[in-house]
């Protein structure tokens, strides 16, 4: 099969233009593209009741907002609102999350930033991003930074963390203060 | 004395083998195969021994095609390409490219042979491309100072075989998935001429490996994928409150403590100034003696400030070696290639291993051939969603349809998120041609009734 390959290609000399197709590079399906195309047809099927997911522009299907109103827990009655951008080497890396209301949370940073391990692209103990992972997985992981993923001992947030060592009853005022003002 | 002699004679024994060795073989003037030129290469080629392909046939004619006709496509001009542009010019291919989108720095030295600290900031293809011409007559190669997507599939349908020395996964995937796109299929049966092998090393340390890939034949890049490691990556909470490694000590330093004291003003941390390395080492060694961690010295601190990965000159020989071994056996035919992945490990003692990687099922760049569909040019849109839900063998539910026009994703219709299927309905009445469709334009289709997306190609009728 090879020797006739290259055989084949050695009488063809300097190789004559290839038969029928535009295979032109502009429109080949890029592989982020091609796993959009799939895991956004199925996403709001598999949304959390609590979740809610917006496309700005229904051309660029790696753009889009994600709006999460918990029902339980400190965080209940807040809305709150998470970009999410998938970048052109997905899936061998994780989609870039920042949330976008400003927000009182051990996880989650005044400024946006999210702490979740399912983002990260190396993590030691294996939770981290693989591609075997879809954008289902990682609306539930953001689900979850409300409820069982809200962790106090590994926080992003130190001060909202240590606040709520010191006084919970103060911390859950703080947070629904927050919510106020930021996440209606 | 006949000791006295000694020098004398080994200095002019040394300048008559210098004088035979003599890059033009002392015939400047009389073009570029002196005499003996290449026998090195006809060893193999004009005459048959114990390990050659059991097709082989001695002749001259495979040297002339490597002289003449032969058309290489080297990607990276950097550890691993000096190594192979050196490697197939003295092997005798002539006809070169080589793409490279970086510039010279002064820690690619000491093992990027094709360069001197004169060349330091000048594009590494282009330099590569002079040492090489000017040090092997007859030699031509073509530098691109550009990234391989600035090409598209009329620049790499040109070449025989592509050899990669690339640095990053991403990279290989792109170019593994262009070479994909390049195949073609007459009634689903893969046309031989349209595949060019693509030979791929990579190295890092002491550890390296070379393959061979023959798209839509072997295992490509995509199949293979968890093969890599992942890449270090020191997550921020981590780095915050709870760091274990020293790394993470010195990126607290660099991430964190620069910006808060900013020690020589307001400047940003520069990799090649030693002061400000030496100030980033001091805070991380508090940081680290503070949480019991060992192993911060001022060279890790400069490793992970500049990002740099030790490379071994040695090791990028081997698989530059193994590599170049490959595009030779392709282009002769003359010896059984790789059958496909060896690795190489030389931390301690010395390892290698041959395997063969298997293809992936549902590898997401090569399992699937797209599927023909035929329409003509001002079919409406609708009666494609008619043909993927009503067709016997499709029988889809509700299928989402993008594809790619300029480069970009054009959503054409998506029924399953509501706000998408309001904006995207107008679609539906729309011919193919005015959205912009084109004959041979693929199409990414997605159902609840496919495990994964299924690829068509339009094929338009009349």
């Amino acid at each position: 099969m090879l020797t006739l390959a290259s055989k084949l290609k050695r009488e063809d000399g300097g190789k004559t233009g290839r038969a029928s197709g535009a295979s032109d590079s502009t429109h080949r399906i890029s592989i982020r593209d091609r796993l959009l195309t799939k895991e956004v047809a199925e996403l709001e099927t598999n949304l959390p009741s609590t979740c809610k997911a917006s496309f700005p522009d229904e051309d660029q299907l790696h753009h889009f907002q994600l709006a999460v109103s918990p029902d339980e827990g400190y965080y209940q009655s807040g809305r709150f609102q998470f970009e999410i951008n998938v970048p052109e080497a997905y899936n061998m890396v994780p989609p870039k999350v920042r949330c976008l209301t400003r927000i009182w949370h051990p996880n989650i940073t005044e400024n946006g930033e999210i702490c979740l391990s399912l983002l990260r692209e190396h993590s030691i103990d294996g939770t981290g991003w693989a591609p075997t992972r879809t954008l289902k997985d990682v609306v539930w992981g953001l689900n979850s930074l409300f409820t069982d993923l809200l962790n106090f001992d590994d926080p992003l947030n130190i001060d909202a963390a240590e606040h709520h060592l010191k006084d919970k009853e103060d911390f859950r005022t703080k947070v629904q203060d927050y919510i106020k003002r930021y996440a209606r | 004395m006949a000791d006295a002699d000694e020098p004398e004679k080994k200095r002019r024994r040394i300048e008559d083998l210098t004088e035979k060795m003599a890059v033009d073989g002392g015939h400047r003037d009389s073009g570029c195969n002196w005499e003996g030129r290449w026998n090195h290469v006809k060893k193999f080629l004009e005459r048959p021994g114990p390990f050659t392909h059991p097709d082989f046939e001695p002749s001259t004619e495979s040297l002339q095609f490597l002289l003449e006709t032969c058309k290489i496509l080297v990607i990276g001009a950097g550890g691993l390409g000096c190594e192979l542009l050196k490697n197939l010019a003295l092997s005798g291919f002539r006809l070169i490219h080589v793409v490279d989108m970086d510039i010279i720095d002064v820690s690619n030295l000491n093992r990027q042979f094709l360069f001197r600290p004169k060349d330091v900031g000048r594009p590494k293809a282009e330099v590569a491309a002079d040492f090489i011409n000017s040090r092997i007559p007859g030699c031509k190669v073509v530098p691109h100072f550009k990234k391989i997507q600035d090409f598209d599939d009329s620049f790499y349908r040109e070449f025989h075989i592509i050899v990669c020395g690339l640095d990053s996964i991403i990279a290989r995937r792109w170019m593994n998935g262009m070479l994909i796109s390049l195949l073609s299929y007459d009634d689903g049966v893969l046309d031989p001429s349209s595949i060019i092998p693509l030979i791929d090393g990579g190295t890092e340390g002491f550890k390296g490996n070379a393959r061979v890939i023959l798209p839509g034949m072997t295992a490509c890049i995509d199949c293979t994928l968890e093969l890599y490691p992942p890449q270090i990556n020191f997550p921020m909470c981590t780095i915050a409150s709870m760091p274990r490694l020293p790394e993470h000590c010195i990126e607290y330093a660099r991430i964190l403590q620069w910006p808060k004291e900013n020690p020589f003003g307001e400047i940003s941390l520069d990799g090649d100034n030693p002061e400000h390395i030496q100030w980033v080492f001091e805070r991380a060694q508090e940081r680290s003696a503070e949480f019991s961690i060992t192993g911060v010295t001022y060279r890790l601190t400069q490793g992970v400030v500049k990002r740099i990965i030790p490379a071994v000159a040695s090791t990028n020989a081997v698989i530059a070696a193994s590599c170049a071994t490959e595009v030779f056996k392709i282009a002769t035919s003359a010896y059984i290639p790789l059958n496909n992945y060896m690795v190489f490990n030389d931390v301690d003692g010395l390892y290698t291993y041959t395997f063969e990687a298997e293809r992936k099922e549902n590898c997401s760049a090569c399992s699937q051939v797209p599927q023909d569909l035929q329409f003509p040019p001002s079919a409406k849109l609708q009666e494609v969603l008619e043909y993927l839900t009503e067709n016997a063998s499709l029988q889809m539910k509700s299928p989402a349809i993008t594809t790619t026009l300029e480069g970009k994703n054009k959503t054409l219709y998506l029924q399953s998120v509501k706000s998408i299927e309001e904006r995207t309905r107008p679609n539906l009445c729309k011919t193919l041609k005015e959205l912009g469709l084109s004959d041979g334009q693929e199409l990414a289709v997605a159902d609840v009734t496919t495990p994964q997306t299924v690829l068509f190609k339009l094929n338009f009728t009349n």
